[in-house]
């Protein structure tokens, strides 16, 4: 086993999807803690169909860089979920499902009318559930990754007490004079960048897991927002280094995989929970 | 104060994160995925599968690999990857004697990680003997008459295929195999050129029975 392992960290693209992994459970953890408190649990979710569908016209256009469609197509509407979600006459959760559902179909028609590919089915499987996205990354990608990652951990890290104020107590905060819509917009541009990035690791339709898992798992044991948020990214590292492993050694899908160390440790921290109380 | 002070820290943090990452070479443009290409190929296949001769499109083997060279170019591992491709010796999985690349002792996902990176990154790889096993798919090129051998193989959720090209060495006893036999085919990586577009084959490839 361990002789497998050192042959398959000798294959960059191997170390390229660790690095990549362990930095995308990273921030989306980070934030997951935020959005499960803000109750946009779902969010997740509904951004990467979004993603999804601007991905499916950026395959279409035939574009080199993806990216360029996808990422501010994921902000502008994680801005309008977060930050306008509250004040319109469609409320925060019916917003998420319709603009999720309508990303979601668009994206299909798109691909299967304009298709480039004789295997849209192919595409749209290898979207969705990641299969082996992750372990075919290019040089560049990693890099962009490893930049918009550390610029997530820095942004959290360097506003952590007001993007905790606005968490807890948002008319509190204003009240005090915290600029709680401009760290909305904050928040809601950060899980727009994370959610493109997870599309990578575990495919559009597994994301939420990597948001959510983490944040509850930790919050059946700990209570303060301090040690959740710490755990919460302990254990998004963790579980994904683990669940790449296991795909990688054992030849199962990486996206799902993960998901499944996810639910484990989910049930696992539960268990610890109710026998510490 | 204190925010900035932690910004500080972060900032520094983060920049030996990046420069500890990269050694500063150029990073060109990366050849396109190759999985459309074969997942054509694948699909053709798979909707002919009940004929006794298979007949595919024009064009269909060649796409193999035209998707990654449809950008006209052939790239260097060091294009790609920050490693020296001189001095760092490819991973050898090879416990059979004789093969620089032995794909059959891999896992189904690092076989097809494996293999798109071996058509992304064709240099990297001329000269080596690959061992691999996949379905055995066949073409014949209307035009030309040319009849391609391919070895595919799927990934982990058999979505998305790649494959190689391979031609069979005249020493080779055992004829080519119908389409969609499991294969295990052991040749030496080579590319060439054909019109436009650069092609991965596998030369003088052996049958293992």
């Amino acid at each position: 086993m361990l002789d497998k392992i050192f042959l398959y960290m000798q294959y960059p693209f191997v170390r390229y999807a660790l690095i990549v992994g362990v930095l995308i459970a990273l921030c989306s953890s980070l934030l997951g803690v935020t959005l499960v408190l803000k109750r946009f649990s779902f969010i997740g979710d509904g951004l990467s169909h979004v993603a999804f569908g601007a991905m499916a016209i950026a395959t279409v256009l035939n574009l080199s860089n993806n990216m360029l469609i996808i990422m501010p197509v994921t902000i502008i509407c994680a801005v309008l979920l977060l930050r306008t979600g509250q004040n319109t006459k469609i409320k925060g959760d019916a917003a998420i499902a319709m603009i999720s559902v309508a990303a979601l179909a668009f994206g299909y028609l798109i691909m299967n009318v304009f298709s480039t590919s004789a295997n849209v089915s192919g595409d749209v499987c290898s979207t969705l559930f990641g299969s082996t996205s992750i372990l075919t990354l290019s040089k560049v990608e990693v890099y962009l990754c490893i930049i918009l990652s550390v610029a997530v951990v820095f942004i959290f890290v360097l506003f952590y007490n007001r993007i905790f104020a606005v968490t807890f107590d948002e008319n509190f905060s204003r009240a005090v004079g915290t600029n709680a819509d401009g760290y909305n917009l904050l928040v809601a541009v950060v899980i727009a960048i994370i959610i493109v990035l997870a599309m990578n690791l575990v495919g559009s339709l597994l994301i939420s897991a990597l948001v959510i898992f983490p944040a509850l798992s930790a919050m059946r044991i700990f209570k303060s927002f301090k040690s959740v948020t710490v755990f919460s990214a302990v254990f998004s590292v963790t579980c994904a280094l683990l669940g790449m492993m296991i795909s990688i050694l054992m030849g199962t899908p990486v996206g799902s995989t993960i998901v499944a160390v996810d639910v484990a440790a989910f049930a696992i921290c539960a268990l610890v929970g109710a026998v510490a109380k | 104060m204190k925010t900035l002070k932690r910004g500080l820290l972060i900032l520094s943090v983060a920049s030996l994160l990046l420069t500890g990452c990269g050694n500063g070479s150029d990073v060109s443009k990366r050849t396109k995925n190759s999985t459309k290409s074969v997942e054509d190929v694948l699909n053709e296949g798979m909707n002919s599968s009940d004929e006794a001769v298979k007949v595919e499109s024009p064009s269909s083997v060649n796409e193999i690999v035209k998707d990654d060279t449809q950008d006209e170019i052939v790239l260097t591992a060091a294009d790609l990857y920050e490693e020296d491709p001189v001095e760092e010796e490819l991973p050898v999985a090879t416990p059979a004697p004789g093969v620089d690349v032995d794909l059959t002792v891999l896992s189904s996902t690092m076989v097809y990680s494996e293999v798109y990176n071996i058509v992304s990154l064709p240099e990297e790889y001329i000269g080596k003997v690959i061992k691999m096993e996949g379905i055995a798919s066949t073409y014949i090129d209307e035009e030309t008459g040319a009849i391609y051998y391919a070895c595919i193989i799927q990934d982990a959720t058999a979505c998305c295929a790649q494959g190689i090209e391979y031609i069979l060495s005249e020493d080779e006893t055992l004829p080519y195999p119908e389409d969609g036999e499991i294969v295990t085919v052991i040749g030496v990586f080579d590319t060439y050129q054909e019109g436009e577009y650069t092609y991965c084959t596998l030369k003088d490839a052996k049958l293992v029975a």
